[in-house]
């Protein structure tokens, strides 16, 4: 068996294994339940969820939809800032696992566009009318044009190009898949000039994404930032808020997916090392600080010297209706940040507590973006209207799961045609 | 170009809520959905309690932050004030809103031919003179274009999946006629007019009255004036708020 | 500067100008507060595909610049 071969089976492409074929069909029949449940959505309208009109009618009408539009497109931050970080800083621990950063990057784009269309009233009208007639005077412009249209692209096309060199190695071996190997090298042959042109032009796109992330982020956190009239919501932390907790739960996923891919492929064992994850891992305790840092500064402020509504609402997320949620997202980024002190200060990082670092920030996350949604709607009225009540239906749940399923299915697929890790190293000559 | 706005005079208003039917009868608004509404305020302590009342239409803001918010332009101020919906250009993402600080916007959650107060299709005869329709009579105005802009902004009664709200009833303002509040209120609570005449009821009551604007310090610039009241303050209950939780 | 290198800036020039000027001159007119029906239609039909297609550009040019046939191609 040539070497090309052997290391082609040692990265899973083409093997579809019990496990593998057991999980594919698991997720997709939960993609399936899904579909079944947006179908009794548009048949029905948006009245089989728990959303209702906030006010007389004593609903939320923005609740788990946002709230993972919101989580999924802060998931996605991990991509480019680990593709960024490599080229731009040299950090070389963490080469072999931006190929699944950058695809969970574009899954998770995706699905956050998905769950976008899933809370549209009219979605087919949303696509349309978006590209017909957005203005820019609206927060949402940010979401539609730079997160989907800009950030999405963008990330694509590095993912292309980066994948050029695996592309033309697999290609030399006669295979099922060979004609789609050459059509993603297109032409590269990994000779000097080709590898300087790519190592050139990969940096100036790491420069070139990382404003748009941070523009991305910021404008989908200024969405909630810029309203006025709402209390809980009005803050000028709410944007660098945003960027913050996207970076720590993306960073948690590629912790959990490294862990999951070295575990399944024992092939890359070598490549994805301890010090990927102590990298991974203190990355994660500094952008947890800094997010409990910001929750804190928010709560003090509110609670000294916000009006009554706002202070109203700190209180119902001390020790009121949402104080589960609260808690469960701030012990969360707490316990997080307590492992990786604790790696840190002993010295040595331990993969399996960086996986429940990157676990815990994810569930924490979640939390924060449910609470960031939803009590202000409920009760942050400035008018003496009653509060509401918000209880997501099977529907949105089925929904939300399904779209997660949808994100995993794809990228277990894609791992099945494509090496998740690089071949080789690319700095290996 | 008229600078459309309205009184409230909020000494004569009495929590009747016949502005509040008028509004659903003119505007077939479905169940839940209270285009115009009346707040039925009380404040003190048993025995010093006193009920005041207070209709809340849409403000149609100066500052509408609605409008600034609406990502493709269906909530829009027309030239002489109001503020719109277009049905077919709204693609129901609620941000109008979440956005407004009155609470002024309906979704429809579902069709709004369903959630209609009677069982159209129940009764034979009702059903055979309406033609099928649900509800039976479907108001014409509804369906016409209004303004220069020429945009569907009139009625409840279109798309699910869109978002609702007081529209100072458009379609009666472009043939002369007053918004269906002000017209069926018994003790003349409402006045409506152009503040750019001086002589009109609205410009006259505004230097009469001491006034005020619901929520001035959000900087929306309503163009609603209360006259002879105070603003709500968090010392005011409803009498009749509604339990939230129920499902549609 | 090579060809490449020529045809890669122009490009990715090119899709930055057309994406400020769809941002700022072909949607809807900026204009605080939005007082008139204006504010609410794009001056240019379809202006933020235009300012989307803009974006793009930018980063096609990365493709054009490597994909872009010439020298050191061939060992």
């Amino acid at each position: 068996m040539s070497i090309q071969a052997r290391t082609l089976r040692d990265t899973g492409v083409g093997r579809w294994g019990p496990l593998s074929v057991a999980a594919g069909a698991a997720l997709l029949a939960i993609v399936a339940v899904g579909i079944a449940a947006y179908s009794q959505q548009l048949i029905h309208g948006e009245v089989v969820t728990g959303l209702r009109d906030w006010g007389t009618q004593g609903g939320s009408p923005w609740g788990l939809y946002i709230a993972f539009v919101v989580y999924f497109i802060g998931v996605s931050f991990a991509g480019i800032s680990i593709a960024a970080l490599v080229r731009l800083l040299r950090i070389e621990a963490l080469q072999p696992i931006t190929r699944m950063a950058e695809l969970l990057t574009i899954v998770s784009l995706v699905l956050g566009a998905f769950s976008v269309l899933a809370d549209l009233g009219q979605p087919l009208r949303g696509i349309t009318n978006l590209f017909r007639y957005a203005r820019p005077q609206s927060p949402f412009f940010g979401t539609f044009s730079l997160v989907m249209a800009g950030y999405l692209f963008a990330s694509l096309v590095y993912f292309y190009l980066a994948g050029r060199r695996d592309a033309y190695l697999l290609a030399q071996e006669p295979s099922r898949l060979q004609w789609f190997y050459r059509w993603w090298a297109a032409g590269y042959r990994d000779t000097p000039a080709q590898r300087a042109r790519h190592e050139r032009t990969s940096f100036l796109l790491a420069i070139a994404i990382l404003p748009l992330l941070v523009t991305a982020h910021s404008t989908l956190g200024l969405v909630f930032g810029l309203m006025g009239g709402r209390p809980g919501w009005f803050s000028a932390l709410q944007a660098p808020g945003f960027v913050v907790l996207a970076g720590v739960s993306g960073l948690g996923h590629i912790a959990v997916m490294a862990a999951l891919v070295r575990w399944l492929l024992p092939s890359t064992r070598e490549q994805i090392r301890p010090a990927t994850f102590r990298l991974l891992g203190i990355f994660l305790m500094v952008l947890g600080m800094i997010y409990l840092y910001f929750t804190l500064i928010e709560v003090l402020t509110a609670g000294y010297a916000g009006h009554e509504r706002e202070q109203e609402l700190v209180a119902l997320l001390l020790w009121g209706t949402y104080a589960p949620y609260f808690w469960a997202g701030t012990v969360g980024l707490g316990a997080a940040v307590t492992i990786g002190l604790v790696q840190g200060l002993r010295g040595s990082w331990n993969i399996g507590a960086v996986v429940a670092m990157g676990i815990l920030v994810n569930i924490a996350a979640i939390a924060k973006r449910l609470i960031i949604v939803t009590p202000s709607l409920t009760h942050g009225s400035l008018l003496p209207y009653g509060h509401g009540v918000y209880i997501p239906t099977w529907v949105e749940v089925a929904i939300i799961v399904g779209l997660m399923s949808l994100g995993a299915l794809a990228i277990l697929a894609f791992s099945k045609l494509f090496p998740i890790v690089p071949l080789e190293s690319e700095h290996a000559s | 170009m008229p600078k459309y706005a309205m009184t409230i005079d909020l000494a004569r208003c009495m929590g009747c809520r016949a502005c509040m039917v008028a509004c659903k009868v003119e505007n077939n608004t479905p169940e839940e959905q209270f285009w115009m509404y009346v707040f039925r305020l009380e404040e003190g302590e048993f025995p010093d309690t006193r009920l005041t009342f207070l209709p809340r239409p849409c403000q149609h803001c100066d500052n509408a932050p609605c409008v600034k918010v609406c990502p493709v332009g269906a909530r829009y101020k027309r030239e002489d004030g109001i503020v719109l919906t277009d049905f077919q250009r709204c693609i129901g993402c609620r941000y109008c809103e979440v956005a407004c600080p009155y609470g002024v916007n309906y979704f429809h959650w579902k069709s709004p031919k369903k959630g209609q107060y009677l069982n159209w299709n129940k009764d034979a005869e009702v059903k055979e003179r309406g033609n099928g329709e649900t509800p039976p009579w479907h108001n014409p105005d509804h369906d016409r274009r209004y303004g220069e802009e020429r945009r569907l902004t009139a009625g409840a009664v279109h798309y699910k999946g869109v978002m609702g709200k007081c529209t100072f009833c458009v379609h009666r303002v472009e043939k002369g006629l007053e918004p269906a509040c002000v017209a069926n209120c018994p003790v003349r609570v409402f006045e409506f007019g152009d503040l750019e005449d001086p002589e009109s009821t609205v410009s006259r009551k505004l230097r009469e009255s001491n006034r005020f604007r619901l929520l001035e310090d959000v900087g929306t610039e309503p163009r609603v004036f209360y006259l002879n009241g105070q603003p709500p303050t968090s010392e005011h209950r409803q009498l009749d708020a509604v339990k939230g939780g129920k499902k549609g | 500067m090579s060809t490449r290198a020529l045809l890669a800036a122009s490009i990715a020039l090119a899709g930055f100008i057309l994406g400020v000027v769809a941002y700022f001159v072909l949607a809807a007119p900026w204009g605080f507060p939005p007082d008139s029906v204006a504010h609410s239609n794009p001056r240019v039909p379809f202006a933020p595909a235009i300012f989307v297609a803009g974006v793009m550009m930018v980063f096609i040019a990365a493709i054009v610049y490597e994909l872009w046939p010439g020298n050191g191609d061939h060992t």
